[in-house]
C-alpha cells in the first residue's frame, strides 16, 4: 500500500471513532440516577438467579424421588413368563386328545405371563393370564388373579382365583418347563378336566428333623362350559399333604366337589357328588429321578366315570440330557353301570408306554422328544374319540409320538 | 532362550494358577452376626425355599449371585447337586403356582458381603478369595 493510502486509513479511522464516540456518549445515560437503574437491574437479575437455582435444585430432588419411587416399583413389580409350543402326531386317524395322523400343531401351544406385585413385605397381588391353543384357535383366561398375606412365617392365605392342587402336578401343569415330560401322563391326568376354581387356599409349613411338610387346606367353586353344557361344581373343598426329605417327597392329594352338571342337548341334569384324590411320590437326586402317581375320580352318577389312574417314570441325566421312561395306565371302575354308546364312549382302558428324550438348550428353554405306545384297551376305546358313525376302534394299539419346546423368562 | 529365570518364573506362575483353582472351589455361605449356625440340610431346606425362617424366626433373605456364575454353580452344585437348569425348572414351579419367589440377585461376592452385612435374615454365599471381612457378617458354614 502507498502511504498516502495509509494516511487517508488512517485518518477515516480517526474520523469515525470520534463520530462513534460522539454518538455513543449522547446515547448513554450518564450521571447518578443512571447508576442506580444499573444497581437495581444488577438486583435484579440477582434475585431471578437465586429463584432459578432453588427451582434446578427442586426439580433435582423431584426427579431423585422419581426414580427412587420407580426403583421401589421395579422392586415390588415382577413379570415372568412360560410359553410351549410343539407338534404331535400318531399313526391312528381316529384322534387321540386332538391329535391323528395328520401332523397336529396347535394343540400343545400356550403362552403365560404372571405378574406378582408385592404390596409389603406379607402381601402379595398376583395374576396369570394363559392362551391356550385349543381346536385351531387361541383361549385366553386368567388362571390366577389372587391376594395372597402371609398371617405368620409359617401360615400363607390366598383368596381369588386359583388353579386346582388336587393332583401332584395340577397346579403346574401348563408350565411344561417345570417338568421332565411333554404333558404329565395324561391317563393319571385327564379325569380332572377343569382346572380353576374362585375361593380361598390356607397353606401351612412345618419342619422335623431334616423333613419339611405342607400342609393345604382350600375351598371355593367354579363354573365351566364344555362344549356347550354347564358345570357347576359348588362347595369344593380339598386337602393335600407333602413331606419333604432330602432326595424324596410324598404327597397325599384329596377333592370333593358338588358338581351341578346339566346339558339340554342331551336332556342331561344331574347333581352327583365328585371325589378326586391322588397319592404320590417324586425320588430325585440330581442325577436320576424316579417318580409314581395314582390318581383316582369317583362320581356318583354312571354318566360320570369312576376312573383309577396312575404311572411310575424314571430318568437319568447326562450332561443336559434326560432320557426319561413311562408306564402310565387307566381303566374305568363302574363299567357295568353304563351300556351301549354310553359305555363306548365313557368305558375306558388303556396302558401306555413311553420313551422320551429332554435336552435342556439354555436355562430357560428345553426341547423334548416322546413316542408313546398305547396298547391293552381291554376291549374299550382306550381314550380314542368315539365316532358315531363307528363308535368302536378297529384297532388294538397306537402310536403317537410329541416333539415340544419349552421355555420361561 | 530357556533360562533359570523364567523358569522359576513359569513355575511360580503354575503355583499361583493352581492355588488360585484351590481357593475358588472353597465357598463360604456367609450371615448376618446375629444369626444362628446352620448345617448343610438347614441351609437345603431355607435355599430351596421348603421353609421361610431362620432358626431363630427371622424371616430368611437369600441373596445369589448371577446365573452363570462360577460361584454360584459351585454353590448350588455343592449344596444341593443342582445345576442352573434344573434350578430354573425348579423355581418355575414354584413361581407359577405361587409357592415361592428366587433369592434376591447381585452381581459380586463383595455386593453378597454389604447385603448381609445390612440383613439380620440375609444369607449368601461368596467366593472366599473375592470378599473383605465385613464385622456384621460371620461365616455359616464352609462348602468343599
Amino acid at each position: 500500500m502507498s502511504s498516502s493510502m495509509h494516511n487517508i486509513k488512517k485518518r477515516n479511522f480517526t474520523l469515525s471513532s470520534a463520530l462513534i464516540s460522539t454518538l455513543l456518549l449522547t446515547h448513554i445515560p450518564h450521571g447518578l440516577a443512571d447508576d442506580a437503574l444499573i444497581e437495581q437491574k444488577i438486583e435484579h437479575l440477582e434475585k431471578e438467579i437465586v429463584t432459578l437455582k432453588s427451582d434446578v435444585a427442586k426439580n433435582n430432588r423431584k426427579q431423585k424421588s422419581i426414580q427412587t419411587a420407580f426403583d421401589e416399583f421395579k422392586e415390588r413389580l415382577k413379570i415372568n413368563g412360560f410359553m410351549s409350543a410343539g407338534l404331535a402326531q400318531s399313526n391312528r386317524d381316529r384322534l387321540y386328545d386332538g391329535v391323528g395322523n395328520d401332523l397336529t400343531t396347535l394343540n400343545l401351544g400356550k403362552m403365560g405371563l404372571q405378574t406378582n406385585f408385592r404390596i409389603n413385605s406379607d402381601t402379595e397381588a398376583v395374576v396369570q393370564m394363559l392362551g391356550r391353543a385349543r381346536n385351531n384357535d387361541w383361549d385366553l383366561g386368567a388362571q390366577w388373579a389372587y391376594v395372597s398375606h402371609l398371617i405368620s412365617s409359617n401360615f400363607n392365605i390366598k383368596v381369588g382365583r386359583m388353579r386346582l392342587r388336587t393332583f401332584n402336578r395340577s397346579a403346574d401343569i401348563d408350565v411344561s418347563y417345570a417338568y421332565p415330560w411333554v404333558e404329565p401322563p395324561n391317563h393319571a391326568y385327564y379325569m380332572l378336566p377343569f382346572q380353576n376354581y374362585d375361593g380361598i387356599e390356607l397353606e401351612y409349613l412345618f419342619e422335623s428333623a431334616d423333613w419339611t411338610y405342607k400342609m393345604a387346606l382350600y375351598s371355593g367353586e367354579n363354573h365351566v362350559t364344555p362344549g356347550g353344557s354347564d358345570l357347576n361344581n359348588k362347595d369344593m373343598i380339598g386337602y393335600d399333604f407333602t413331606a419333604s426329605g432330602e432326595d424324596l417327597s410324598l404327597r397325599l392329594g384329596v377333592g370333593r366337589a358338588h358338581a351341578e352338571f346339566a346339558w339340554d342337548k342331551y336332556g342331561i341334569d344331574i347333581k352327583p357328588d365328585a371325589w378326586f384324590s391322588s397319592l404320590g411320590f417324586n425320588y430325585d437326586t440330581g442325577n436320576w429321578f424316579i417318580t409314581g402317581e395314582f390318581t383316582r375320580r369317583d362320581v356318583a352318577d354312571p354318566l360320570v366315570s369312576d376312573v383309577n389312574g396312575g404311572y411310575l417314570s424314571a430318568g437319568k441325566r447326562f450332561e443336559h440330557y434326560l432320557p426319561y421312561i413311562t408306564v402310565s395306565r387307566a381303566k374305568t371302575t363302574d363299567n357295568d353301570e353304563r351300556d351301549g354308546l354310553l359305555a363306548e364312549v365313557f368305558n375306558v382302558q388303556e396302558t401306555g408306554y413311553m420313551l422320551g428324550v429332554r435336552r435342556d438348550l439354555i436355562t430357560g428353554v428345553a426341547v423334548k422328544f416322546q413316542v408313546e405306545y398305547l396298547t391293552n384297551f381291554g376291549g374299550s376305546n382306550g381314550r380314542f374319540d368315539t365316532e358315531f358313525t363307528s363308535p368302536h376302534i378297529d384297532f388294538d394299539n397306537a402310536t403317537l409320538w410329541s416333539l415340544a419346546l419349552d421355555a420361561v423368562f | 532362550m530357556f533360562s533359570l529365570r523364567s523358569f522359576l518364573l513359569i513355575s511360580s506362575l503354575l503355583l499361583v494358577s493352581v492355588g488360585s483353582t484351590a481357593l475358588a472351589e472353597s465357598i463360604l455361605v456367609v450371615g448376618h452376626v446375629s444369626s444362628p449356625n446352620m448345617d448343610k440340610r438347614q441351609l437345603q431346606k431355607i435355599f430351596l425355599a421348603k421353609i421361610r425362617d431362620l432358626p431363630n424366626g427371622v424371616k430368611a433373605e437369600l441373596v445369589d449371585l448371577p446365573e452363570g456364575d462360577e460361584t454360584r454353580d459351585a454353590f448350588y452344585q455343592n449344596l444341593v447337586n443342582r445345576d442352573d437348569m434344573q434350578l430354573k425348572a425348579y423355581w418355575s414351579r414354584l413361581i407359577f403356582t405361587g409357592s415361592g419367589t428366587p433369592p434376591k440377585v447381585v452381581d459380586s461376592s463383595q455386593e453378597v458381603i454389604d447385603f448381609v452385612a445390612e440383613n439380620p435374615g440375609a444369607i449368601g454365599y461368596v467366593n472366599a478369595s473375592d470378599i473383605q471381612a465385613n464385622a456384621s457378617v460371620k461365616i455359616l458354614l464352609k462348602l468343599e
